[in-house]
């Protein structure tokens, strides 16, 4: 298969539809931004103080910084 | 419709100024043309066969060595023959298949890169089928007049060429999508003003001058009351630049509905070439042959893509959307729509595709695609992430189409097992992503509230402890409702069977939910969690 890729028409119809997509609301940039501002120890501590079962909190930091 | 010069029962030419839209005398031409390349065909198979037999008497004989070079001969005259034949059959069909096109010009470079052909029965028998009367009526109204009038390659693309691509699909074509050349739209691009809404907020596209083309059609079928709200808008290379492309939109009447109708004109082979850049076939489909079919539609003849055309659109739709895809970020600030996931269904569905090898087969087509783009590269690497991830999911899980089945209680009533896998996957992808889309909106909304409410408590002046806990409850709330939001989608995640290759259309709804709307907007909340606690 041979696809040109030239053209954009089929990108405008999907940007159509895009734009009914919802864009995430933070960037890449800012949650990086936000990991280094909230070390993951504190995350851990804010959602336990929010209600969350510790293990939950841990596995969820793991899940965002890494298990190192 | 063709217009036909009227004759009688003669054959004789009554008046040659007379015209009319003949039906019994397209039928009967396309009946002679079809006698003809029988006929060619017929012929042509004689004197092959002929010659098959002189080639193999010449090859039994003795004096095969002395008369090889006669043998040779023989044999590239037959190749020849055959390809002759082969090409005028083409033609043949070809011509026939673009009567109803009366102001087409075959001569053109881009008719030279497309290919007409009468659909076969099978596809004919599904669109009658499985297209519903109204879109039938509003099918035959806006192509009959309005875009089998143009002078250059135009097709229904969207569900309308992919329900009779497909056996096993339940799907009910609600709207209906057409691409055309941008030289049959009759509107020069500068003549198409952008204004402030009388409200203010949004823009509109207004049309100050037009010529004789579709527009000016659908001018005229408005007045008629046959059509309504008919806008255009000049489309956008993701949302910036825009790209030289019109969107004509309009609502089309039938005999119980109004339909939607979306048609979108394409830059054509001049408008590429003049960017420098590689030949363009037809229109917008982005390769350099397109194969069409002519189908019936309440007794006009309408261009559908063949399934070919079918899979390279949803393939290169895919790749489109894919490539604003990224499993770990969010390049672009873009998201996957829910409409990818079902073109990835729809390539999987389509006749010719092997369920159990299409999903790697699609990410090798992808890396096919020649030159490649950074989009396209994005596309593949992020299908091949994502699909590499699914596979390895636990293969002892039930099954998350079958779940998704039982949970919303979906019975599919079939005995054939393609057909139940189809149906099931069909029905899991709409709910899938359907509750993901709610999902990731509802997050979306309910964040930026929260964010406007604590930007609002910090430039407070009268802060209080009392305010300061009512907006760290509120956080709490939100963290919560997340943590259930993604507690929902793992339990799916533990449903999922990766040794069914059905559910990775399903799953590969999920991560993105994941990835770039629950965990950073946790993240986020509980930064501003701790920045209360200081306060």
């Amino acid at each position: 298969m041979n696809l040109n890729t030239n053209q954009n028409s089929v990108a405008m119809k999907t940007n159509e539809d895009g734009n009914k997509t919802t864009t995430p609301p933070i960037t890449p940039e800012e949650h990086e931004q936000d990991k280094k501002n909230l070390p993951k120890a504190d995350f851990i501590k804010q959602l336990m103080l929010s209600g969350t079962p510790p293990e939950e909190a841990e596995e969820l930091a793991d899940e965002i910084y890494g298990k190192a | 419709m063709a217009i036909e010069k009227k004759i009688d029962k003669n054959n004789e030419l009554l008046d040659s100024s007379e015209t009319e839209i003949n039906q019994a005398v397209l039928e009967s031409q396309t009946e002679n043309k079809k006698n003809e390349v029988e006929h060619n065909y017929q012929h042509g198979y004689e004197i092959l066969h002929d010659l098959a037999q002189k080639a193999f008497t010449l090859s039994t004989s003795e004096e095969t060595s002395t008369i090889k070079p006669e043998i040779n001969n023989l044999e590239k005259e037959a190749k020849e023959l055959s390809t002759e034949t082969k090409e005028k059959i083409e033609q043949e069909s070809s011509e026939s298949a673009i009567e109803h096109l009366p102001n087409y010009n075959p001569e053109s470079a881009e008719a030279k890169l497309v290919e007409l052909f009468p659909a076969s029965e099978k596809i004919q028998k599904r669109f009658n089928e499985k297209i519903s009367p109204e879109m039938k009526e509003a099918i035959a109204i806006v192509c009959g007049q309005v875009f089998n009038k143009g002078k250059y390659p135009y097709t229904l693309i969207g569900s309308n060429c992919y329900i009779p691509h497909t056996e096993h699909s339940e799907k009910i074509p609600d709207d209906l999508d057409v691409i055309f050349g941008i030289k049959d739209l009759g509107i020069d691009l500068k003549d198409i003003v952008e204004e402030k809404n009388p409200d203010g907020e949004k823009n509109i596209s207004r049309v100050t001058k037009y010529t004789d083309g579709a527009y000016a059609e659908l001018v005229k079928l408005q007045e008629q009351g046959i059509i309504k709200d008919l806008g255009v808008e000049e489309l956008r290379k993701f949302g910036h630049e825009k790209n030289g492309c019109v969107k004509i939109r309009c609502l089309i009447k039938t005999a119980n509905e109004w339909k939607e109708m979306e048609a979108f004109a394409q830059n054509m082979n001049d408008e590429v070439i003049n960017q420098g850049k590689n030949k363009n076939g037809i229109i917008n489909l982005g390769v350099e042959k397109q194969r069409l079919e002519v189908i019936d539609a309440n007794g006009v003849k309408v261009n559908i893509g063949s399934e070919k055309t079918a899979e390279e659109l949803y393939l290169k739709n895919t790749i489109n959307e894919f490539g604003l895809y990224n499993l770990n970020g969010w390049e672009n600030k873009g998201a996957v729509s829910a409409k990818a996931l079902q073109r990835i269904f729809n390539i999987i569905n389509l006749d010719s595709q092997r369920f159990e090898d299409s999903i790697d087969q699609m990410i090798e087509n992808i890396g096919q695609i020649d030159p490649p783009t950074e989009e396209s590269k994005i596309a593949q690497k992020t299908l091949k992430n994502l699909w590499d991830q699914f596979k390895t999911l636990p293969t002892e899980g039930p099954g998350l189409v079958k779940h998704l089945m039982e949970v919303n209680q979906i019975e599919i009533d079939t005995d054939n097992p393609r057909e139940r896998k189809i149906l099931s996957t069909e029905k899991a992808v709409d709910i899938i992503t359907t509750e993901t889309k709610k999902d990731m909106a509802d997050i979306f909304d309910r964040y930026q509230e929260l964010e406007k409410k604590y930007q609002e408590y910090l430039n407070d002046p009268e802060k209080s402890p009392e305010k300061n806990q009512a907006t760290i409850e509120i956080i709490d709330q939100e963290i919560q409702t997340l943590l259930s939001i993604g507690s929902k989608y793992k339990k799916y995640l533990n449903n999922t069977n990766s040794a069914d290759k059905n559910d990775f259309c399903v799953y590969a709804a999920m991560p993105q939910l994941r990835n770039q709307f629950i965990l950073p907007v946790i993240t986020r909340l509980a930064n501003n969690r701790k920045n209360l606690e200081k306060i």
